[in-house]
């Protein structure tokens, strides 16, 4: 295990007028965890997929060849028409027969490690957004390559979940003397699991030490400049209740769990959150919710009434998915364009028919990027070209506007770094304070603590509110019992 | 006009339109599951006849060998021009339907009244009506259906088959960089095995009985393969019990216009593709199952 280190040296790449990094330079030890921090937008990711081979450098070199590295991304690479088995054997080269039951067994060890429990012959796209995760970090244990890079792996991630994680990937650096890169924006998450720590900011390496000498003031200072971090501080209650509900559920029974029933009615100026663990009917609460799935049985109403057809924005209903920029964006589209989607989308044909004022949406887009602070080229950039974290804030901030009334929002804050949570939180607390409700499906409980003045525990597709006093100490009494 | 009749009718029909299309719609499967959608088949069929007539003259076995490398040599061409940056795959499949149907036609008409010799058949005998008649059954024929069965097989069970199908997917192409191969290739490699069946359907007409070039054939057998994978959802042995109801369908327009007199059978060769139409309007994609 004395391997030599992995060399990164003097990488840069630049995206149209955005430099994403500007010269990096790293040394990864093997047989550790490396932790990298940054903000959303600092080139973690560009990072990552240039040492995955799946984006050339315009300067520099990786250090190592693209076949010794194995690359979770952000937003997962399963392939959805796949069952999990063989998502796992497509990732082996070799064109001759395979051998199934060595590798479903190989399989099942390692999903077992990471405490996943999935059929391995479901298809890859059917499974939760987190439970796919851990199946893509199982593989890629199992893919045993010498660099191993994780993006974000705990954005999707419940705590005990990550923390499973991070002790599977310490036993096999151990073992076997792999380098693992976790990414993410949280220093606490980073602090607890990575041996080194690696800042990046604004494309460029401001720290890099041995975890112990590495202060989390020392980090902070590194990630956000200046700029000081915003105090958590617990959610606001709710106003006296008046007048209709503004989302009722009623009776609702979600695919898959006939069973169970959910009622919920949420009020002007509420803020709930439902919690859970991740499989639990989050994914197919959220899609009867937003109107992409009929209820298996019962009913939802916005106001009172049942919810209208077309475009729900246009009645007040903003919506952020679990995973915004698969779908509710377009990648090879403009920011402009995906700021103005509700404007000509839905609405009818006499409306798709009138001429879009491109220039003022543009001027709107462009007053979006200066208010939320992203720093991407601007309005006319595609989409696709901005870091996770950005085309969160960016649809966040399409679907908060205006006259929301209602805001559904799925894990609204993961892959966002802290100031852009606090950032979030203020944001809805201030749609509130304008009458709005707000429901949250969410995993992070710190957010929820801070963003929800109610929170509802989601199992096995059924609903119970928990006591607001002491509801974590509840949640986790229930989910462990 | 007996019943008996019609059947045989009916069967000689199947046994003479089938197998071309079984041959190309098995080898298709290959393509789309690739995620390749080779409208060019259409011109590749006629191509690989008039290749196999011309072997032909030297041998039967050295016609099959031609119409197969020109099949997967003119069908690796569409993959490569599709593979081009701002390339469309069906523009490029449309200016090989035309083209190869044009070339066809040039060549097949200028070069090729002569006769050749057949390809060897089983003879099925049948008594009907109080006399026997031979039917002939196609090697060509077998050859393609144990191909469906290899390739059902395949496609689930060997790391190639899984890399096709990942080649066919939305991010397929990341996910196969990342373990080292090349989406383009792949297709490629898919796209030219597709040809090479469509030159077996081409020997076929060719080089069996009663053989020889004629215009205007192999035209149908390359789209209605491909219309019949698409509807197949790209499984082999379903491709090829439809290319037979296809086959039969149309034959049974035949046999009718024999016993009866009447014409309009073509009506009965469009109805596979108002099948696909209604398929397209009414199907779900589901993920999942090979």
């Amino acid at each position: 295990m004395t391997a030599a280190p992995i060399s990164v040296r003097e990488l840069a790449k630049a995206y149209g007028a955005t430099a994403a990094l500007r010269g990096v330079s790293f040394d990864f030890a093997p047989g550790r965890i490396h932790g990298l921090l940054g903000e959303n937008g600092a080139g973690k990711s560009t990072l990552l997929r240039i040492l995955a081979g799946a984006e050339r450098a315009d300067k520099g070199t990786a250090g190592v060849a693209p076949a010794d590295v194995i690359l979770a991304p952000q937003h997962g690479s399963l392939l959805a028409e796949l069952t999990v088995l063989e998502n796992f054997a497509v990732a082996r080269p070799g064109l001759g027969r395979v051998a199934w039951r060595t590798v479903a067994a190989q399989a099942a060890a390692r999903l077992a490690e990471l405490g996943v429990k999935v059929d391995l012959d479901a298809p890859a796209g059917r499974l939760d957004p987190a439970v796919a995760r851990l199946v893509e970090y199982a593989r890629a244990l199992w893919l045993d390559r010498p660099l191993v890079l994780l993006d974000e792996p705990a954005a999707l991630l419940n705590q005990p979940q990550a923390q499973q994680l991070f002790a599977a990937l310490r036993r096999q650096a151990a073992a076997r003397g792999t380098a693992f890169v976790v990414s993410s924006h949280r220093i606490d998450e980073l602090r607890a699991a990575a041996a080194e720590l690696h800042v990046l900011r604004a494309g460029a390496v401001t720290l890099s030490r041995p975890r112990d000498e590495a202060s989390n003031a020392d980090l902070a200072a590194a990630m956000f400049g200046t700029a000081a971090t915003p105090p958590a501080r617990p959610a606001a209650p709710a106003p006296a209740r008046a007048g209709p509900p503004v989302l009722a559920v009623r009776g609702l029974a979600l695919a898959g769990q006939p069973q169970a029933r959910i009622d919920l009615e949420l009020f002007a100026g509420e803020a709930a959150a439902i919690v859970g663990m991740a499989g639990n009917g989050q994914r197919e609460l959220m899609d009867v919710l937003c109107g992409l799935a009929p209820p298996a049985a019962g009913a939802v109403e916005l106001y009172g009434a049942p919810p209208p057809p077309g475009d729900l924005k246009h009645h007040g209903v903003g919506r952020l998915p679990s995973d915004p920029a698969a779908a509710a964006a377009a990648a090879s589209m403009t920011v402009a364009e995906n700021a103005a989607m509700h404007e000509h989308v839905g609405g009818g044909w006499r409306r798709g028919l009138q001429r879009l004022a491109w220039r003022d949406c543009e001027a709107r887009a462009a007053a979006l990027i200066a208010a939320e602070r992203l720093a991407i080229g601007g309005a006319r950039d595609e989409f696709g070209w901005l870091s996770g974290g950005n085309q969160r804030k960016l649809l966040l901030a399409r679907e908060c506007g205006g006259d929301t009334r209602l805001l559904l929002a799925r894990n609204p804050e993961a892959g966002l770094d802290l100031q852009a949570v606090a950032a979030l939180r203020d944001r809805l607390a201030a749609a509130r304070a304008a009458g709005a409700a707000v429901l949250l499906i969410a995993e992070d409980l710190d957010f929820v603590a801070q963003a929800a003045d109610r929170v509802l525990l989601l199992e096995r597709g059924g609903l119970a509110e928990l006591p607001a006093a002491n509801w974590r100490e509840e949640f986790h009494r229930r989910v462990n019992a | 006009m007996s019943f008996e009749l019609l059947a045989l009718a009916l069967l000689g029909g199947l046994l003479r339109i089938g197998p071309p299309l079984i041959c190309a719609a098995v080898g298709d499967c290959l393509t789309q599951r690739a995620g390749r959608f080779n409208l060019g088949l259409e011109g590749v069929v006629p191509c690989t006849a008039v290749l196999a007539a011309l072997g032909g003259q030297h041998g039967a076995g050295i016609g099959v060998l031609a119409a197969v490398a020109g099949g997967a040599a003119l069908a690796g061409l569409h993959a490569l021009c599709c593979s081009l940056p701002r390339s469309n795959e069906i523009a490029v499949g449309i200016a090989f339907l035309v083209g190869g149907t044009a070339l066809a036609r040039f060549v097949g008409d200028g070069q090729l009244a002569v006769a050749h010799p057949s390809l060897p058949q089983i003879d099925l005998v049948v008594e009907a009506a109080g006399r026997s008649h031979v039917l002939g059954l196609s090697w060509l024929l077998l050859a393609a259906l144990a191909a469906a069965v290899l390739i059902h097989w395949g496609l689930r069970a060997t790391g190639a088959g899984l890399l096709l199908r990942a080649a066919g997917q939305p991010g397929g192409a990341a996910a196969l960089a990342a373990s080292g191969r090349s989406q383009t290739l792949l297709q490629l490699a898919a796209t030219s095995a597709g040809g090479a069946f469509a030159g077996l359907a081409g020997a076929h007409l060719a080089l069996f009985h009663p053989g020889g070039w004629s215009d205007g054939l192999g035209a149908g057998v390359g789209i209605g393969a491909v219309t019949i994978v698409f509807i197949a959802r790209a499984r082999p042995l379903v491709a090829v019990l439809l290319a037979a109801g296809f086959a039969a369908i149309v034959a049974f327009g035949l046999a009718l216009q024999v016993a009866l007199g009447t014409g309009g059978y073509h009506l009965f060769s469009v109805l596979p593709f108002i099948l696909a139409l209604l398929v397209m309007g009414t199907a779900r994609r589901r993920p999942g199952r090979a």
